[in-house]
């Protein structure tokens, strides 16, 4: 799979965005930073919907007045699904695009290999990125009470039972503990670490790695002193670098079998998610692969301030 | 790295070990009771092998695994298998992925049927690999498609494939495998598992395999196979109830040893109408970490603690293999010298212009109101105690001496008085020790927090060195003595020493050591979900008391890392946190419990982990216990009574720190045991 198919451009700030493609639906997932909302006015499509996910815990007055939906169910799965239910679309000939800012990392996951398997042809996905994180380094994206670490649904894998050369490759993001809990969890596994660098700012490969350094005991020695890199706004570019780290392994192995599972766990940037989902879509299903992710019951509302760059990528499945 | 510069006590875990280097860095307990005897490989009755993170389960279970027989017979496994009269099939759950067995608006009624049958193809294919593997060196011919046909017949319907070698066969089953997996991933779609075909009956392949292989290769004819089933903390509630089926229903020629950790054990429960397995009916227990701990094995453990310890030197090659004894490691680490009560310490100062008077004679400035009613109404009177309680050069004896006038202050003693009584105890006691038992018995139960309150007084980091400290602060958990000499190398390394080299490692480096071991702990001992964050906060609140206690005027219990209470009369909450909290070893249970003093009742005793001591400088050798009432307990412990705590904390503080104000209701357990002169 060749991902530099795909492409990324940027769209601008200020300008209107009218002159872009006008699609047949966009979503975001609604929370309070001022960069999902913006990106929410200049969207040029026939509907419009807020998701509204219960891991935000709003309150029904502090959302939107109109074109939300409130996504029932406990699982990603049941989320997203619960909104295509509601909307009955012929998905292959529906035009998409999603801001995939708010959205949580799971239901992001979910949601592409939904529209994937529903043979949508094009997603166009943007991605708005931060002035500045709102409290640096300390920003808390999550109340960090990890409820269980599992499986993103619809990205299991079928695995094996040998586990002597499993590998867990992290996205490595601000919140060390929850890098922690996740090594902690495939303890018995290989660990390597993916950098976003160059990161969306230059202070924030910084502040990325002073906080990845309080994981450095769970994460072993081999994984901080040689991590792999892709830029943190670039999701073809973290699924290459995903796809050649996986080769280069599988021939450094020991065994003639190469790895015998890989756990993926994206933790960093949205659209290092998306390069984690795409490389997973494009050449890991059905194979002892899977997507696995720290669940936790709340996300913070507001991350950031000011909008630093927004950009589009679009996704070609067909 | 070169080897001289590599830490010989990176790896910690098991896991990252290889099969030869778990043999490498194997490390049996002295004695005649040693771990084979205590996993009993050829016994067929089940075993749960139970233990806190750290305590070696896995490094255990994987001792007796086919991966490792096969290192220790590398001429012929076969041949070792008979020999060892077993054959160890060993299974991580975690490699389950269990959570996917669970809701996607599939009926848990339906997961319960699904989960066995593919927890049974599961094992199928780990023990077909394995005697694949294990037949690889074999020369005799085996009639392989005979055992494809009898392990067939364990299905309960014919599959589509007739496999004739075992490799066919293996690779029949993982096809299943995959089918079930596609079914289960996909289910969220199609919101049923309706096109799976449960083709055997639980149990069926878990036994059956075995049992044909025993009976049709002569290698196998009197072995046992052993499902060495770990991590089972890994499964939900519902998949432990299907393992504790198969240990109630076990069949010859197997056994089950299962390794889970202490919080991890969800249910005892069986399919079979939820009876529940009993311990030494239906399973026996290895309970790793306590059996470690257990006062007769004392000795035994230190002795295994240093045999780890030498065995990664060795294996590094950092010292040379004729070093054997416990004194020769010792050696390499630097001891605190015995400050004996009249000696001086350096860097501690005494007499009238260091900390520890200067801290009385604030106290006694300060609360002069109330000191009118002990009998000090002028200036001139509150000198003449300092000048009486100071004795320059001896600090530990001076802290000793200001102790004893604290708890005479708490009393409401006449200050001067009392000040004098205790100068001359003292000046006895600098003639004669032995003339003064009772004072001589106070310096030594309170010394290490008599000592910690010098160095904080005078900015000293608190001591935590030797091996013997080391040996302590583990207390069971293999793991956590590795870590502790991990994290010292470092330091030491850091520090510009040659660890294990020429010259000991310095008690500056062990102290960073241990500090940072000793976080590493608490922050690696993250619990999942609120319960986490609750036992987080209970330990916290409860080693913030055990600090005031140990830096207050009046300690009201030495060395305290320990209480004990009624959990009986406290809130059903405190007492699942409780239980909690000794499940993920934070709290250590003491199996002797603590007589009540008014009652025959005898009540649970728990200790603060000493891995995690340090972090709040609290003493690692376990002396007095505090005994909380059902308030302290619910306000420790239970979120609905939070509110108490801050109340508590100071009430606290304030019966341990002059002027001991007792207005504040002070509950009888805060100010009882004191010691009296």
């Amino acid at each position: 799979m060749e991902y530099s198919f795909f492409y990324k451009t940027e769209l601008p700030i200020i300008d209107s965005w009218d002159h872009h493609d006008r699609y047949d639906l966009f979503l975001s997932a609604f929370n309070s930073s001022e960069r999902v909302n913006s990106v929410y006015l200049k969207a040029n499509s026939i509907d419009k919907y807020w998701l509204i996910f219960p891991e935000y815990h709003y309150l029904e007055n502090e959302l939107p007045n109109e074109n939300t939906f409130c996504c029932q169910g406990s699982s990603e799965g049941d989320q997203i699904l619960s909104f295509f239910n509601h909307i009955n679309l012929d998905l292959e000939n529906t035009k998409i695009c999603i801001d995939i800012t708010g959205f949580m990392r799971p239901q992001l996951a979910f949601i592409i290999k939904f529209l994937y398997i529903n043979k949508i042809k094009k997603l166009d996905l943007i991605y708005s990125e931060p002035e500045h994180y709102s409290s640096k380094e300390k920003t808390e994206f999550s109340d960090g009470n990890v409820l269980e670490i599992r499986q993103i649904i619809g990205f299991e894998g079928t695995h094996t039972q040998t586990t002597t050369d499993d590998l867990l490759i992290i996205g490595s993001g601000y919140d060390h503990n929850l890098i922690k809990s996740v090594c902690n969890d495939k303890e018995h596994a290989k660990i390597k670490q993916l950098i976003g660098f160059p990161s969306l700012r230059p202070d924030m490969y910084q502040e990325n790695l002073l906080k990845t350094g309080l994981a450095s005991d769970a994460l072993g020695n081999d994984a901080v002193k040689n991590p792999i890199f892709a830029p943190a706004n670039d999701p073809f570019i973290t699924a290459s670098v995903l796809r050649d780290t996986i080769i280069e392994l599988n021939k450094k192995s020991s065994s003639a079998e190469g790895i015998s599972n890989l756990y993926l766990c994206p933790l960093s940037t949205k659209p290092q998610t998306v390069g984690f989902v795409l490389y997973y879509l494009k050449e890991l299903q059905g194979m002892p692969a899977s997507i696995i992710y720290p669940f936790f019951t709340k996300y913070e509302r507001e991350t950031s301030k000011g909008i630093n760059k927004i950009w589009l990528y679009t996704v070609e499945f067909s | 790295m070169d080897n001289s510069t590599r830490n010989p006590f990176t790896i910690v875990k098991a896991n990252d070990f290889t099969d030869q280097e778990i043999l490498d860095y194997w490390v049996d307990i002295p004695g005649d009771s040693g771990f084979h005897h205590l996993v009993d490989p050829l016994t067929p009755m089940p075993m749960i092998i139970m233990g806190g993170k750290g305590s070696g389960k896995t490094h255990l279970m994987r001792y007796f695994s086919y991966p490792l027989q096969k290192v220790k017979h590398p001429e012929n496994i076969l041949k070792g298998i008979e020999k060892d009269k077993f054959i160890g099939i060993y299974l991580k759950c975690g490699g389950l992925n269990s959570g996917r067995f669970t809701e996607k608006n599939i009926d848990e009624e339906i997961w319960k049927n699904f989960f066995p049958y593919y927890f049974d193809i599961w094992m199928a294919q780990l023990i077909l690999d394995t005697v694949i593997e294990a037949l690889s060196y074999n020369d005799n011919s085996i009639d392989e498609e005979k055992i494809c046909t009898e392990i067939l017949d364990c299905f309960d319907d014919t599959l589509s494939e007739s496999p004739k070698t075992l490799l066919e066969l293996s690779s029949t089953i993982k096809q299943i495998q995959k089918q079930l997996d596609m079914a289960v991933n996909n289910c969220i779609f199609t919101r049923s598992l309706d096109g799976v075909q449960i083709l055997a009956t639980p149990g069926k392949l878990f036994y059956g395999i075995p049992r044909v292989l025993s009976k049709n290769i002569k290698e196998f004819n009197d072995i046992l196979f052993v499902y060495l089933i770990d991590e089972l903390e890994n499964l939900h509630e519902y998949q432990q109830v299907y393992i504790q089926s198969l240990m109630r229903d076990i069949k010859l020629p197997c056994s089950i040893k299962i390794g889970v950790r202490t919080y991890g054990m969800k249910t005892y429960k069986t399919m079979a109408d939820n009876e529940e397995n009993r311990e030494g009916s239906e399973f026996s227990i290895l309970r790793l970490d306590k059996k470690l701990r257990e006062k007769n094995r004392a000795t035994n453990y230190k002795q295994f603690a240093v045999d780890l310890g030498l065995s990664r030197l060795r294996e590094s090659g950092k010292i040379s293999d004729k070093i054997t004894s416990q004194s020769e490691f010792f050696d390499y680490f630097e001891e605190e010298k015995t400050i004996n009560e009249l000696d001086n310490i350096p860097e501690i100062s005494s007499g009238i212009s260091g900390k520890t008077i200067a801290k009385l004679k604030s106290a006694l400035n300060k609360h002069e109101q109330s000191n009118i009613k002990n009998g000090v109404s002028k200036p001139s009177q509150t000198t003449e105690i300092i000048n009486l309680l100071s004795f320059e050069g001896m600090p530990l004896l001076e802290k000793a001496a200001t102790y004893s006038f604290y708890k005479e202050w708490s009393k409401s003693k006449k200050l001067l008085e009392s000040a004098i009584s205790i100068n001359t105890i003292c000046n006895n006691f600098i003639a004669d020790k032995d003339s003064q038992p009772q004072f001589k018995e106070l310096i030594s139960k309170f010394k290490s927090d008599l000592l910690a309150q010098l160095r904080k007084d005078n900015a000293k980091k608190d001591s935590y060195a030797g091996i013997e400290t080391l040996i302590k602060i583990s207390k069971g958990f293999p793991r956590s003595f590795l870590t502790l000499l991990k994290h010292i190398y470092q330091y030491s390394a850091f520090n510009g020493e040659t660890p294990f080299h020429s010259k000991k490692i310095s008690i500056k480096s062990q102290i960073e050591g241990v500090k940072q071991s000793s976080l590493w702990y608490f922050e690696d001992t993250r619990i999942a979900g609120k319960d986490g964050a609750q036992i987080k906060s209970s330990i916290e609140k409860l080693a913030e008391l055990y600090r005031i206690n140990r830096y207050s005027d009046k300690p009201s219990e030495c060395s305290l890392t320990t209480f004990s209470g009624d959990l009986t009369k406290a809130s059903k909450e405190t007492q699942r946190i409780i239980g909690l909290a000794s499940d993920w070893s934070m709290l250590l249970v003491d199996p002797d419990g603590r007589k009540d003093k008014n009652s025959s009742r005898v009540d649970s005793k728990f200790i603060l982990n000493p891995m995690l001591s340090p972090h709040w400088g609290l003493p690692i050798s376990v002396r007095g216990v505090i005994n909380f009432n059902e308030k302290t307990l619910n306000a420790i412990f239970d979120p609905a009574h939070e509110s108490d705590y801050k109340s508590i904390k100071s009430e606290f503080e304030n019966s341990r720190n002059a002027p001991f104000n007792k207005s504040l209701d002070v509950p009888t357990d805060f100010i009882q045991g004191a010691f009296k002169l």
